[in-house]
């Protein structure tokens, strides 16, 4: 069972609820995905604000809410939007998000980690999405986040584990939960990230934007549970012939 | 403590099974893993690995130069005291044996320092018995800053001390500390410890997660093979590394490999054996599962078998070491820790290595600001 | 007096309660969170809280995000 913060989640498939085009495909792809627990975005409320159903749909399924601070550009305007949600909800977790950066979404290290720790003394759960940085992350874990959430690559991009060497370090040496987030565009890039050793997988635009996300959803869910299975189980190797002979090791003839 | 806590969850009789059950497939298996870890290093110490030491030994060596380059370090143990409030029954400096017991002074250290820069060394190991009163922190706090100008690498392996302490080695330029556990077998320990703060099993073993706290740079680790069931007690102190790795991210750590050789004294006889083989397959198995740990060979050993495993996979070498207080600037006829068997000069060590395409690097050139 | 609200302007009675505000955007319960010149606002006190001339009312709600 994945654990985070001592909560215990029955799914290793984190879900993201944006880019569906109907609140009904949202519904049915959540329940297709066995997803338990699921990013919202905080929203200013306009005039011409048509209601968003979201949460009314999520209200309906047994999954955790993740308020994430998308639109945040600093850590301040993070931790405020991180309380705005707290407020609404009740709930101690946040994704936090931090991209200045508009085109590539990029997030900014600098700002999240002074935002994380400002979210950890405030007994927050945080869960910030952050570059696959080795150091950012032991230092994320540090200032006490839940988990931490490398990406794969640039979010929305489908590119995969661009980030996989710096992916495995991050799971080798993090003491806490590795939830790899954006870039997975297919199942078996999310299976890949299990195999590895990654403690789950953050999947939204892969899901929404395909032509049928109900049956990608649950191609996910599979995908994932797959590659933890494989992962405990300790896959095969690739086969590499060491050579058994050379006369730089002749010395150990002459020894006892 | 967190790798001590850990590290207690681990049954000796469970490993030893575990290690000795291993079989040529596991070898094989290990040889050709991507990322070997705990498991694969059982599998290259047990006896199903012996026959693969060719393969292992090329593996170990392409890691090293991989990671290391052609380059070895040299340093050169300078003993302090060998004072001691410990009944150890394998050690020299063990308190019940009438050696005549020695305490350098500051000048006698000026004097040794002096004699150790013109051997060429630059990074230097202090070593003291372990007596927390006559040679403590308070010596410690005396003698440090008359030796740290001298050199660009101090390391210490004395008594073990508390966090704040270490806290306090650290402040004073102290970058590196070895600790060895000695064995890992509780039962044994009880029967080679018989007085003194060393019977402390604990206390011993929560020594490197103290060190981690406290900042220091590198942490040092090692079982004395032959005291209990080398093998297991390899096993053991694996597993030792991978927590503290994990515990402390930001630490640095290296693995000497003390064999049991004869001291003056007690008729000691070493509970298991390990062969010139059998070490070697023990330096390659941390290589092969440890890429990034420096591995370190004393002057314990031989110069032939020195001389043939340094290129292999090791980092760090010790040479024309004294083992007793003194003994550079002047002869001493103080009893030494442990017989030497590489008494060659530092020099003609070098030029060994320079012969077999291997530097010698005698300046570790990391430097550390603010300190 | 005018006061700000989400970016935009408005023009209300001097003794104007923060509830009318968000009643004015008909939301369901518990679906909003309100801020005051970036002091969030409790639920429990939106009733008491009145505004004054030039505040700034942020009122945000869950939508779907990734």
């Amino acid at each position: 069972m994945l654990s985070i913060a001592e909560q215990s989640f029955s799914s290793r498939l984190l879900t993201g609820t944006g880019k569906f085009g109907h609140p009904d495909i949202l519904k049915a792809a959540l329940v297709a995905s066995r997803t338990s627990m699921v990013t919202l975005a905080l929203k200013r409320l306009n005039r011409q604000h048509q209601q968003d159903s979201t949460l009314q749909v999520l209200r309906t399924l047994p999954v955790t809410l993740l308020p994430n601070t998308s639109g945040a550009a600093t850590a301040n305007e993070a931790v405020y939007a991180a309380k705005l949600a707290r407020e609404l909800l009740g709930t101690p977790w946040v994704k936090l998000e931090i991209h200045p950066d508009q085109r590539f979404l990029l997030p900014d290290p600098v700002e999240t980690l002074r935002a994380a720790e400002q979210l950890c003394e405030a007994g927050f759960h945080v869960l910030p999405y952050c570059h696959a940085d080795p150091v950012l992350c032991k230092r994320l874990e540090e200032v006490g986040c839940a988990a931490v959430m490398p990406l794969g690559a640039p979010i929305g991009t489908n590119q995969g584990l661009q980030t996989r060497d710096f992916l495995q370090i991050i799971i080798e040496q993090s003491n806490v939960p590795v939830i790899v987030d954006a870039g997975i565009g297919r199942p078996s890039q999310a299976c890949e990230a299990m195999e590895m050793g990654a403690d789950a997988v953050l999947v939204n635009t892969a899901i929404a934007t395909s032509s049928d996300p109900v049956a990608t959803a649950s191609a996910f869910a599979k995908a994932v549970e797959a590659g933890r299975e494989s992962f405990l189980a300790g896959a095969p190797l690739a086969q590499r012939n060491a050579s058994a002979t050379s006369p730089f090791t002749q010395f150990l003839e002459t020894l006892s | 403590m967190k790798s001590a806590d850990a590290l207690r969850q681990y049954d000796w009789d469970d490993v030893s099974l575990t290690l000795y059950a291993k079989t040529q497939r596991d070898v094989q298996s290990a040889l050709r893993h991507p990322a070997p870890g705990w498991q694969e290093f059982l599998a290259l110490i047990s006896p199903a690995a012996e026959a693969s030491l060719p393969s292992m030994a090329e593996k170990a060596n392409a890691l090293t130069r991989q990671r290391f380059g052609h380059t070895v370090s040299m340093f050169v143990p300078l003993y302090l005291s060998n004072l001691c409030a410990n009944e150890c029954t394998y050690c020299g400096f063990t308190m019940s044996n009438k050696i005549r017991r020695v305490k350098l002074s500051p000048q006698q250290i000026k004097d040794e320092v002096r004699a150790i820069k013109t051997m060429g060394f630059d990074s230097l190991l202090l070593v003291t018995g372990e007596h927390e009163t006559k040679a403590g922190m308070a010596y410690f706090n005396e003698v440090i800053p008359l030796i740290r100008p001298h050199f660009s690498h101090l390391a210490m392996e004395v008594q073990p001390l508390s966090t704040d302490d270490y806290r306090k080695l650290v402040k004073l330029g102290v970058d590196s500390v070895l600790v060895y556990q000695e064995t890992y077998h509780r039962a044994h320990y009880g029967q080679y410890h018989l007085r003194g703060q060393k019977q402390d099993f604990d206390w011993r073993l929560e020594t490197p997660d103290r060190l981690g706290e406290a900042g220091i740079n590198k942490i040092g680790l090692g079982a004395l093979l032959g005291l209990s069931d080398w093998r297991t007690d390899s096993a053991l102190t694996a597993i030792h590394l991978y927590l503290l790795q994990k515990a402390y991210w930001k630490t640095r750590f290296s693995i000497a490999f003390p064999r049991i050789k004869p001291c003056a004294g007690d008729q000691f006889s070493p509970v298991s054996d390990i062969t010139d083989k059998q070490l070697v397959q023990l330096i390659c198995a941390y290589r092969i599962c440890f890429p990034e740990v420096e591995l370190s060979l004393s002057t314990r050993e031989s110069a032939t078998f020195r001389d043939s495993v340094v290129p292999l996979a090791i980092n760090q070498l010790s040479a024309a070491s004294q083992t007793q207080p003194g003994g550079y600037s002047e002869k001493s006829d103080a009893l030494e820790q442990f017989s030497t068997e590489d008494t060659r000069s530092a020099n003609d060590v070098a030029a060994n290595l320079l012969a077999q395409g291997i530097e010698p690097v005698w300046t570790d050139w990391l430097q550390q600001f603010g300190r | 007096m005018r006061i700000h609200c989400n970016d935009e302007q408005l023009e209300v009675p001097e003794d104007c309660s923060l509830v009318s505000i968000i009643q004015r955007f008909n939301e369901q319960e518990g679906a909003l969170a309100v801020a005051v010149n970036l002091t969030i606002i409790p639920t429990s006190r939106w009733q008491l809280q009145t505004l004054e001339e030039g505040d700034v009312v942020d009122i945000f709600t869950l939508v779907a995000g990734g």
